[in-house]
C-alpha cells in the first residue's frame, strides 16, 4: 500500500481476530469456496472501495421506505440489492486486505436494510393476499 | 367517484372495498404514493375486469407476472433466472415510476 491507510499501523488488522473467530462467516462461506489461501501473510487497510457497496446501501434504505406503499417498491428494490450483494462479498472475501472496511460495512448495512425491507414488504403483500382471498371466500 | 365507462366498479368492488386496508402514506401526508390503486386493481383483476384494472393501476401486471417468475426462480436452477429475474423488476420498477409520474403530472384520469 503506498497511500496512507485510514488508521493504526499499516500491518495490523484491528478486525482479524474478529473475522477468524466468527464461526458463522467461516461456515457460510466454507461450503463455497473450500479452504481460502489468499488471506495469508501481511494485510493492510485498503482504501479501494467495494464495487456496489454504495448502490447496496442505497437500495436497502430505499426498500425501507417502500415498504410502506403496499410492499410493491419495497420487494423489488430489496431483491435486487440482495442478489447485488453476494459478488461484492466474495470479492471481499477473497482479498480482504485491498478493499477498504468502511465499505465493507456499507454492504453489510444495505444487506440487512434490505433484508428488513423484504420482509416488511412480503409481510404486508400477504396480509393483502391474505384479506382478498378470505373476503373473496366469505363473498361468495 | 363515478369514472367514466369505469363508473359501476364501484358498486362491484363494493363488498371488497369495505375491507381494503388504507394506505398508510396518503392518509398522512395526503398525497398518493406509486402503490395506491393497487388494490382496487387487484379487486377488478379477481373479478375478471381486466380493463378496471389496467385503469385503476397499470403496473398490477408486471408486478404479478414479476411475483409469479420470483416463486419460480426460488425453485429453478436455470442459468439465466437471476437475469431474467432482475431484468423483470427493473421492468416493473419503471412501469411504477411511469405510472406514479404521470398520475402525478397529469392527475389520474
Amino acid at each position: 500500500m503506498s497511500s496512507n491507510p485510514p488508521y493504526g499501523n499499516e500491518n495490523q488488522d484491528p478486525f482479524e481476530d474478529e473475522f477468524q473467530e466468527d464461526p458463522f462467516i467461516e461456515d457460510h462461506f466454507s461450503s463455497k469456496k473450500g479452504p481460502s489461501t489468499s488471506n495469508q501473510g501481511p494485510r493492510a487497510m485498503g482504501v479501494e472501495a467495494l464495487p456496489d457497496s454504495n448502490a447496496v446501501l442505497v437500495l436497502g434504505i430505499i426498500s425501507i421506505v417502500g415498504a410502506f406503499c403496499y410492499g410493491i417498491v419495497g420487494i423489488i428494490l430489496g431483491i435486487i440489492a440482495l442478489a447485488m450483494v453476494g459478488k461484492p462479498e466474495r470479492a471481499y472475501r477473497a482479498e480482504p486486505g485491498r478493499y477498504s472496511l468502511s465499505s465493507y460495512n456499507n454492504l453489510k448495512a444495505g444487506r440487512v436494510c434490505a433484508i428488513i425491507g423484504v420482509s416488511i414488504s412480503a409481510v404486508y403483500l400477504l396480509v393483502i393476499a391474505g384479506i382478498f382471498l378470505f373476503v373473496l371466500a366469505d363473498l361468495n | 367517484m363515478k369514472i367514466g365507462k369505469f363508473g359501476d366498479m364501484e358498486e362491484k368492488a363494493s363488498g371488497l372495498e369495505a375491507y381494503m386496508l388504507a394506505c398508510p402514506v396518503k392518509s398522512m401526508t395526503g398525497l398518493e404514493c406509486p402503490g395506491c390503486g393497487f388494490q382496487r386493481g387487484l379487486a377488478a383483476l379477481v373479478q375478471g375486469d381486466f380493463a378496471a384494472a389496467w385503469h385503476h393501476y397499470p403496473p398490477l401486471f408486471p408486478f404479478l407476472l414479476t411475483m409469479v417468475l420470483l416463486l419460480v426462480a426460488l425453485r429453478s436452477r436455470h442459468r439465466w433466472r437471476l437475469r431474467i429475474l432482475i431484468g423483470s423488476f427493473i421492468f416493473t420498477l419503471i412501469s411504477v415510476g411511469i405510472n406514479y409520474g404521470y398520475k402525478m403530472l397529469a392527475g389520474h384520469p
